[in-house]
């Protein structure tokens, strides 16, 4: 009986852990980015420089660990390339976004400056789906990077993502791809707003 | 402490179990304590979930996020069969074992949803620590086989989890094992240690109880054998006191038996005497004498004996009447005049006209005896007789003193002077005479009046012999004039009555 209930017990935490482990290892939407720095002035590329734009959800708890991350870039690439974390929330003023601890984060570190995607123009012009979104453009403007720079969602620590920005800064080869982990930057469709009641506002 | 065989096992069998009931307590007190915090740390997780990640959003819309859940969830599904166990089951093995794995199941859940924060594992020591508690070293088997496993398989499917990065070598997991096991080696070592403490403090007070019980045995034994000894003493007594009125009312009626013919003897003696001496014939003058002395010392042994006996069988009737006690004094003395002569002894009586209520027969036996004594024990002295009393009739004492100063008596002999038949010395009996019952029936005949006879003597100075009684009230009136007179020491007279 004693044993019984041991299996029990293993399973159901087993069964509650599982879906557990499927969201934190499902990535998010990749987005469409070009292959250039898009035609716009909305976010000035740095000259003779790496850049790094990086897409955050101000209020997305995962992407906490990204601009963590993304700190810790910085301090491993220092003077090599220049970060813009550029933040959007649909329906939302850069005055909510600036009262968020992660604008707080991500303006406090060394070499990144931060910005608010007022109506999503530089969402669409940099092809961005998903808080935590890391695009890494070279001297020429030719993107050699896009994804997430967190092994999974959440949660800090390697990721391919942040070895591959660091191969190519340091004029290595690395995989152009990497799955990201956060909220989406755009608001779900009506269809799933319909599936999935939660949604709300 | 004991040498006992039977002793030493029941000791060793009685701290076992005060050992095993200690343990108990602690392990049912710890799984309690357990249930708060598995409950309280459940609470922690779903608060830590709430501020840490509160929901997880699409745009400008938003949902809880699945830590939320998970917190609420996976949480109660780790923390409520263990609390369930350690309410229902406190005590009980199986409980602390899953109370253990269970809390290293909630390590791993608050690691989760901080984000692998290092901080986060310093639970895993915590709850060690905690669960060192129990000192029972077999709760860190589980504990730590589930924080192995877990660090195991999440290292090897979910690294980033645990580790907190995805490219760790396959045998991270042996690290932080080890780090946990060399954790454990400390706490079980500690928890031997208390073990072995509980066990000596558990054979201390099962000696201490075993010692109690055996001095409540040994008392209660003692007791027992000392009422059988008092009952047997009672019936001894019993028995004693049945003898010695079978024995009183058998000298009594013996007594009286005896008297008659002594006394016609005696009378027969007389009249031969009286018819000799008519005859003028002289030539058994001698050995009538000695007829009459012995039969008369006879009488008055047998008389001392029919009192004796009476007074011991209850059959001693007092007959009261007012009566002069100071007239008393001075017609007892006067019968000792030959023999205060002879020895050659002042008498002086100090005493003014009392009338006291009592049986003037038996005050005057006492009165006798005390005086004859006096006399009889004194050779070229005094003997002092004083009468004093105060206090109110019914309430008051009265006293006659005999004071002489004869050969006194010695310390240790005063303590049996008033028994049956005693007499100090056999040589005494053979020097002075007398039946050595004189002053057990004189203490006898004052205690039956309500009073008592006392002695003080200094050896070769003297003896103080004195007879009190109470002053009762007398029936007629003109009787307590006379009482109070006795409080009057100006009343007194002296008066030598032989020099």
């Amino acid at each position: 009986m004693a044993v019984l209930i041991g299996i029990a017990w293993t399973v159901s935490i087993g069964l509650a852990t599982r879906p557990l482990f499927i969201y934190e290892n499902t990535a998010g939407m990749p987005g469409a980015p070009g292959s250039h720095w898009p035609s716009t002035n909305l976010i000035q590329r740095s000259r003779g420089k790496f850049t790094l734009v990086m897409f955050a959800h101000p209020d997305c708890p995962c992407t906490r660990a990204s601009i963590a991350e993304l700190g810790m870039l910085m301090t491993k690439l220092p003077g090599k390339l220049d970060a813009v974390v550029e933040f959007r929330k649909p329906g939302a003023s850069e005055r909510d976004a600036r009262t968020t601890d992660l604008w707080q984060t991500a303006a406090a570190i060394p070499g990144a400056s931060v910005r608010f995607d007022n109506d999503g123009q530089a969402v669409r012009a940099f092809g961005a789906a998903v808080s935590g979104q890391t695009m890494l453009y070279d001297r020429e403007g030719r993107l050699v990077f896009s994804g997430g720079i967190t092994a999974f969602r959440g949660h800090v620590g390697d990721s391919p993502g942040a070895d591959a920005i660091i191969r190519r800064v340091s004029g290595g080869q690395a995989p152009i791809r990497a799955a990201v982990f956060g909220c989406s930057l755009r608001d779900p469709d009506t269809q799933q707003l319909q599936r999935e009641p939660a949604w709300s506002k | 402490m004991t040498s006992n065989p039977v002793s030493a096992m029941r000791i060793a069998s009685r701290a076992a179990f005060l050992f095993e009931a200690h343990h108990t307590a602690i392990y049912a007190r710890t799984d309690r304590l357990f249930a708060v915090l598995m409950l309280g740390q459940w609470a922690a997780a779903i608060a830590a979930a709430l501020w840490i990640t509160p929901r997880t959003w699409a745009g400008q819309y938003s949902q809880v996020h699945l830590h939320v859940w998970t917190a609420v969830v996976l949480g109660g599904a780790i923390t409520l069969p263990p609390v369930g166990l350690a309410l229902l089951r406190a005590g009980k093995a199986p409980v602390r074992y899953v109370i253990a794995a269970g809390q290293m199941l909630m390590s791993g859940l608050l690691i989760h949803l901080t984000g692998g924060r290092i901080e986060t594992h310093f639970h895993i020591f915590g709850s060690l620590a905690i669960l060192a508690i129990y000192r029972d070293w077999r709760v860190f088997v589980p504990a730590t086989a589930v924080a192995v496993a877990d660090h195991f398989f999440r290292g090897v499917y979910w690294p980033q989890s645990i580790f907190g990065m995805i490219a760790v070598t396959p045998w991270r997991w042996i690290e932080h094992a080890g780090w946990i096991i060399f954790e454990n080696v400390f706490l079980i070592r500690a928890c031997q240690q208390s073990v072995r403490e509980m066990k000596d403090i558990a054979r201390q007070r099962s000696e201490l109880e075993v010692t109690n019980e055996t001095v409540e045995l040994k008392v209660g034994e003692r007791t027992a054998a000392l009422e059988a000894t008092q009952e047997e003493l009672r019936e001894a007594k019993n028995v004693a006191e049945t003898a010695n009125q079978a024995k009183s009312i058998f000298l009594a009626t013996m007594s009286h038996e005896l008297r008659t013919p002594l006394n016609a003897i005696l009378g027969f003696a007389e009249l031969i005497e009286e018819e000799m001496k008519d005859r003028a014939i002289h030539d058994w003058d001698h050995e009538i004498f000695k007829i009459r002395r012995a039969g008369t010392h006879l009488l008055a042994l047998i008389s001392d004996i029919l009192d004796l006996s009476k007074i011991e069988a209850g059959r001693l009737e007092l007959r009261s009447a007012n009566f002069d006690i100071s007239a008393l004094i001075r017609e007892v003395a006067a019968s000792f005049e030959p023999l205060a002569a002879k020895n050659r002894v002042e008498v002086v009586v100090v005493s003014g006209p009392i009338t006291l209520y009592g049986d003037r027969m038996r005050v005057r036996q006492c009165l006798f005896n005390l005086l004859g004594n006096a006399c009889k024990f004194t050779r070229d002295g005094r003997v002092l007789v004083e009468a004093a009393g105060s206090g109110a009739p019914g309430e008051g004492r009265f006293a006659v003193r005999v004071v002489d100063t004869g050969i006194g008596i010695s310390p240790e002999d005063l303590t049996k002077l008033f028994s049956h038949f005693t007499q100090l010395d056999a040589s005494i009996a053979r020097k002075f005479g007398g039946t050595g019952l004189g002053l057990s029936i004189s203490r006898k005949l004052a205690r039956l009046m309500g009073g008592d006879v006392t002695a003080e003597s200094t050896f070769g100075q003297g003896s103080t012999f004195t007879l009190h009684l109470p002053l009762i009230a007398a029936p007629s009136a003109r009787a307590a004039p006379g009482l109070l007179e006795t409080s009057s020491q100006s009343a007194f007279a002296e008066e030598v009555l032989w020099h």
